[in-house]
């Protein structure tokens, strides 16, 4: 564990209709102690929704904003920090003259992040929350987190998450779309219901099939939703309170919401939404009630930041929703499970053995992870060429915890499983910057080994030795079947291992 | 009886109250108790406190009169109709002020062988005496005018004493022709003149410009002289009490306007009739603005006279501010104030506590910010130093400095920009919002790890007012108070919208809110027959909402008990509306100033601190606080604050349902004064013993009428 005590650190969320930043102090036990929780309103989220770019005026005050946060960091000393945008400024355009600006302006550095990534965050906060409170089980249970920009959804069956999906349907959304809509109809109310339904219709089998008895909410939103329902310092939310508050606001208007529940006439626009998301959602389920952690994805920040300094293994959790989201994935795809598998552990075997060559580190290790599983999803598009669709099907699929850059990695580490090795004339290879290709290279190199080694699909060598000798890896196969196929399958990826790592295989037994 | 509607009689007229209140003020001017030269500085504070009411609230009335905005106040009265009833009371005010000053301080100064020397006897050498200081001192800076009938008349400053003079041109008599002079500014008002080496003679300014006129006007005749001064309408402003569609309406009239026309208009007694009519012409000014005073016009020169040396017999006994003993005997002032919470009552309690606090912080390795709203600040404030001297060791210091505090904005610019140069963060308050709440907070880092120390308070950050000024502060470290102070500077710098706070209530958010909430809760308790009790010491209760509030938290039968220092438009002792409350107001040596507020709230006896008083303003047009007490030593001082100022008799008047207030009558009962008693010096002792041996259980005073 480093030497580092009560580090004051700070997590930002440039947000889409909220700048929002926390101060907090880390203590030993890994436990945080929040100092500051600060949140301005801004329009980000309005500006992109509805043109596509962020106007100037909002760059103005969104830089003015993250300058008083810069000062109230100063007051607290703050070195160590995160600051992380989400879909507002994720889908704006002009996002990168934005994070320009706020870096001149304000000095902060930020990083914007996609919603696989933001939900990482959020889990990783969650777990914390789950941790401390034990009442709740993830098993059967389902996370509905509403941002301004999108609903994500989450099922957990008992041996962990199985499915995630992420809709562009959040409150602020929904809002600026139908906009139009709002003069032309009294039951407004009705009409945006429909669109909800409408979006998450492909969601409804999925949901009847899985059973959910528990119910997760999360987002600012629900904090208004408490609120009203005078639930202020609760966490939980009943059926029938959720359904009593449903029929009311489907009747009111913004203003008529404002007077009757106290609130600002901005968050009245927003939560007729969100109060119909949730209905929608929870009436789809056997729970009886919302859980309201109240969790945010600064927490998650947070909480990252302590585990880096403190190097806390508190990854293992958020590692096995990735893994068990993975293989979810690979099921859908009709992937050879055992093969996977296989392939799965003998990447992992050669990485650790192979360590002192490429000297990767622990997320890499995680990328050839999930390469591995995923790796012949491709052939349920077609046979040939499948290494190419196992790359587009990880691409264009939402990992939680990858940024859009590691998908990409990930993506060209699985295409290469076979003995195509990477050229430049491969532009999905070529646009990797020095450092990616090396990186992708390395892991493809073991992963073509592995691969091989059940070319057969009959995983016929049941163990490996390596022993290490000056000018070569000996790499023993051990196995009571007839493993020629494999061998000479082996032979023909040495030679690209051999030019990648600087090391000979020599093949024995 | 919720529904029940309150009618124009239930009100009392602010502005009228107010002028009570300065009657009140009067009165101590009067006391013959009161030492000689203290009831000076009293009768000079009624001069300016009339000045001040003049050029804001009558101003600010004379403008909707203008604007022909027709507007009742809650008492039923149109703003026409309060000019008048002002100007009748203020008439009868200053009638009384000079009967004062002629008849009781003049013939008490004379015991005590000072002398205002009438002209005419005056010896040879105090003669040439005047002659040598005018010819030396006064004639330089003399700017005498003479108007001609097609010139345009001399701007004649506001609140200025000036002489008119009727002139005859020597070369044609028949012309007669307006002349005046400003008695300077820059001289004292008050000149002491030679006399025997046991007596004072003073003679005032005009007095010897008056004696040497005859060499300001060559070839001209003196017909006669006469002083006058008039009140211009000073603050471009209309109130902030008012409403919006008030603002604009008389901002579009303003715009029309000429800038600052005459309120008042005060001449010597006897002027020269054809002199007043010019007056009145020159200035359009009404009869009804006109007073004919008695004796030197602007008494606030007695305020010098207070000043002079020696004489200390004649003054109050200097104030010896109880050193806090919990925080001498510790060390560190920060370690005192974790043990636990230090409640302060100045000035009985010294003020430099505060200022050491600030002082200790700048200089304190472990101090990582500091940050602090500033009012109205001294005019050469340690607070501010200490400030400066703070961010040049390197803390983030964030000061929020009100500009816009009434007759203090140059004063306040200038610190503002002090601050600037030596690195702190100055933010100069809030857009349409006037920052009234008196907040104090500490960052700091002990082993390690983030702590907050936060100072709340009834008072501005004024080393020198807090001596002459009753308030409260209050030392935490309490960590919710902690949270709340960064959220409120967080809002206040603009940091972050106004979030969840956990102990604080912060207007114009939700002081209201919380305001009519308590009373109410307190009217619940009572309508089920609980015991219910508010108690509240403030110095204005002006706002309709939370009068009638009390009202029918009074008919409900939840007793109250108010100790308003200043206005109070509320009428107690109405039948079935407002029996149970009374009302009374403490006049003396301190101002009072402290705003608490107690409610009984079954048994749970909630006790506050704020820095708002129950007017419009306070609860919806400035950022004002309102704390809780709960520190159980802490409770125990604020419930013994309460106790004795109910308890006193010496200075408190009672508020009649008629308006008037009338002194207690203390036939068979106990002297008690209650400023004077919290200054003995044994008052902190006891109590501080007594709260650490009984910590929590005490008894609140149940009626007034029982003592």
């Amino acid at each position: 564990m480093k030497k580092m005590r009560n580090e004051v650190v700070a997590a930002i969320n440039v947000g889409s209709n909220f700048l929002r930043m926390s101060i907090a102090q880390l203590n030993t036990d890994g436990t945080l102690k929040i100092l500051e929780d600060t949140s301005l309103p801004n329009n980000i989220g309005k500006d992109t929704y509805t043109k596509g770019r962020i106007s100037p005026k909002t760059i103005k005050e969104t830089c003015a904003g993250l300058k008083g946060f810069s000062k109230l960091m100063k007051d607290y000393r703050v070195k160590i920090y995160r600051a992380v945008a989400t879909s507002g400024l994720h889908e704006a355009d002009n996002r990168d003259y934005i994070i320009e600006q706020i870096r001149l302006v304000a000095g902060i550095d930020v990083e914007i992040i996609n919603n696989v990534q933001e939900r990482f965050l959020i889990y990783k906060a969650l777990r914390n929350y789950l941790y401390e409170c034990n009442n709740i089980d993830l098993t059967d249970s389902m996370i509905v987190n509403l941002t301004s920009g999108g609903v994500e959804v989450s099922m957990y069956a008992a041996d962990g998450l199985k499915f995630t999906e992420y809709i562009k349907m959040g409150p602020l959304r929904l809002r600026e779309i139908l906009s139009t809509l709002e003069t032309k109809t009294i039951s407004f109310p009705k009409v945006m219901e429909e669109y909800i339904e409408s979006k998450i219709y492909l969601l409804k089998p999925k949901m009847k099939k899985m059973h959910i008895k528990t119910f997760i909410g999360l987002g600012v939103y629900l904090r208004t939703i408490l609120e009203m329902c005078n639930l202020e310092n609760h966490s939980y939310i009943s059926k029938e309170r959720l359904e009593e508050l449903y029929v009311e606001v489907r009747e009111m208007n913004t203003d008529q919401m404002v007077d009757a529940y106290n609130i600002s006439s901005a968050n009245a626009e927003l939560l007729l939404p969100a109060v119909l998301l949730f209905h929608s959602f929870l009436s789809k389920t056997k729970a009886v009630g919302i859980y309201a952690p109240m969790i945010t994805n600064r927490q998650g920040i947070l909480y990252g930041l302590i585990d880096k300094l403190y190097e806390i293994p508190r990854k293992s959790n958020a590692e096995n929703d990735i893994i068990s989201s993975v293989w979810y994935m690979a099921e859908k795809y009709g992937v050879d499970k055992q093969h996977a598998s296989y392939v799965e552990r003998m990447s992992l075997l050669l990485f650790d053995k192979t360590w002192k060559y490429h000297r990767l580190g622990y997320q890499e290790k995680l990328y050839l992870q999930v390469a591995a599983i995923l790796h012949d999803s491709g052939n349920y598009v077609s046979l040939s060429e499948h290494g190419n669709h196992s790359s587009n099907i990880i691409r264009t699929q939402s990992i939680m915890g990858f940024s859009d850059k590691e998908l990409e990695l990930i993506a060209n580490i699985a295409k290469y499983h076979t003995t195509r090795i990477p050229t430049y004339s491969d532009p999905s290879y070529y646009l990797l910057s020095h450092h990616e290709k090396i990186l992708v290279s390395k892991l493809s190199s073991l992963l073509k080994i592995a691969e091989s080694m059940d070319i057969s699909h009959m995983q016929k060598i049941s163990d490996i030795e390596i022993l290490v000798t000056d000018d070569a890896l000996q790499l023993r196969l051990i196995s009571n079947k007839e493993i020629l196929l494999e061998k000479w399958d082996i032979s023909n990826n040495v030679e690209f291992f051999q030019e990648v790592m600087g090391i000979r295989i020599k093949l024995k037994g | 009886m919720n529904n029940q509607p309150f009618l124009s009689m239930h009100f009392i007229n602010r502005e009228l109250s107010w002028l009570e209140f300065n009657e009140r003020v009067l009165e101590e001017a009067k006391d013959t108790n009161n030492p000689l030269l203290e009831r000076l500085k009293f009768l000079s504070i009624v001069g300016s406190n009339l000045d001040e009411f003049f050029m804001t609230r009558v101003a600010s009335l004379q403008d909707i009169v203008e604007a022909n905005f027709m507007k009742v106040d809650p008492s039923g009265l149109s703003p026409k109709e309060q000019i008048s009833e002002i100007s009748a009371r203020t008439h009868k005010q200053v009638f009384d002020m000079y009967n004062c000053y002629n008849r009781s301080l003049k013939k008490s100064l004379k015991k005590e062988n000072m002398y205002f020397i009438k002209t005419k006897d005056l010896n040879e050498i105090q003669l040439n005496f005047i002659r040598e200081y005018y010819v030396n001192n006064v004639f330089p800076v003399l700017t005498p005018m003479v108007v001609n009938k097609n010139q345009p008349s001399p701007l004649i400053l506001n609140k200025t004493l000036n002489i008119s003079l009727l002139l005859e041109d020597i070369t044609c008599p028949d012309i007669l022709l307006f002349g005046t002079i400003q008695v300077p500014s820059v001289l004292n008002r008050l000149v002491e003149i030679p006399s025997l080496e046991s007596e004072k003679s003073f003679l005032l300014l005009e007095e010897i410009i008056k004696l040497n006129l005859a060499s300001l006007f060559d070839n001209h005749n003196i017909i006669a002289t006469g002083c006058y001064r008039i009140t211009r309408n000073a603050f471009l402003d209309v109130d902030e009490d008012e409403s919006e569609d008030l603002l604009t309406a008389v901002q579009l009239s303003l715009n029309q306007r000429k800038w600052g026309s005459a309120i008042r208009l005060e001449v010597e007694h006897g002027i020269n009739p054809l002199l007043l009519k010019i007056l009145e012409e020159e200035l359009e000014i009404s009869a009804a603005a006109e007073y004919k005073i008695s004796g030197p016009i602007d008494l606030t020169f007695l305020m010098k006279l207070s000043a002079l040396k020696g004489y200390d017999s004649l003054r109050y006994k200097p104030i010896k501010p109880n050193p806090f003993t919990s925080l001498l005997s510790e060390d560190d002032i920060f370690q005192a104030i974790s043990k636990q919470d230090i409640l302060l009552h100045h000035p009985y309690d010294s003020f430099d506590m505060i200022v050491d606090l600030v002082k200790k912080a700048a200089g304190d390795p472990n101090v990582l910010a500091i940050k602090q709203t500033l009012y109205r600040v001294s005019g050469n404030s340690p607070i501010i130093e200490a400030l400066a001297l703070a961010a040049d060791n390197g803390k983030q210091v964030t000061v929020l400095l009100e500009l816009k505090a009434r007759f203090d904005e140059q004063n306040n610019i200038t610190w503002a920009k002090k601050l600037e140069t030596a690195g702190c963060h100055v933010i100069y308050g809030l857009v349409g919002l006037k920052t009234h709440c008196k907040i104090l907070l500490i960052v700091r880092r002990e082993d390690g790890l983030i702590k907050r120390y936060v100072h709340l308070g009834t008072g501005n950050y004024n080393d020198v007012t807090a001596k002459l000024y009753t308030d409260i502060g209050l030392l935490t470290s309490n960590p919710y108070y902690g949270a709340d102070a960064s959220a409120i500077f967080n809002t206040l710098s603009g940091c972050s919208s106004p979030s969840h706070l956990y102990k604080m209530t912060l207007a114009p958010i939700s002081l209201r809110r919380k305001f009519l909430a308590l009373i109410q809760k307190e009217t619940e308790y009572a309508k089920l027959g609980k015991r219910a009790r508010i108690i509240a010491k403030l110095n204005s209760l002006v706002d309709k909402e939370i009068i009638e509030a009390l009202y029918h938290a009074s008919s409900a039968g939840v007793t109250i008990d108010l100790i308003v220092r200043g206005i109070c438009c509320l009428r107690p002792k109405i039948p079935s509306i407002s029996e149970h409350i009374m009302v009374k107001s403490i006049v003396g040596r301190f101002l009072e100033h402290s705003r608490i507020y107690y409610f009984y709230g079954d048994g749970e006896e909630l006790i506050f601190l704020s820095s708002a008083d129950l007017m419009k303003r306070n609860l919806d047009r400035r950022v004002e606080l309102l704390f809780p007490v709960e520190d159980p030593s802490a409770r125990e001082k604020v419930m013994k604050i309460l106790d004795l100022a109910l308890q006193d008799t010496s200075k408190s008047r009672v508020l009649n349902s008629d308006g008037t207030y009338t002194k207690i009558d203390k036939r068979g009962k106990e002297t008690i004064n209650s400023q004077e008693l919290f200054l003995s010096p044994t008052f902190g002792e006891t109590l501080s013993d007594e709260a650490t041996h009984t910590p929590t259980k005490f008894v609140p005073i149940t009626s007034f009428k029982g003592k």
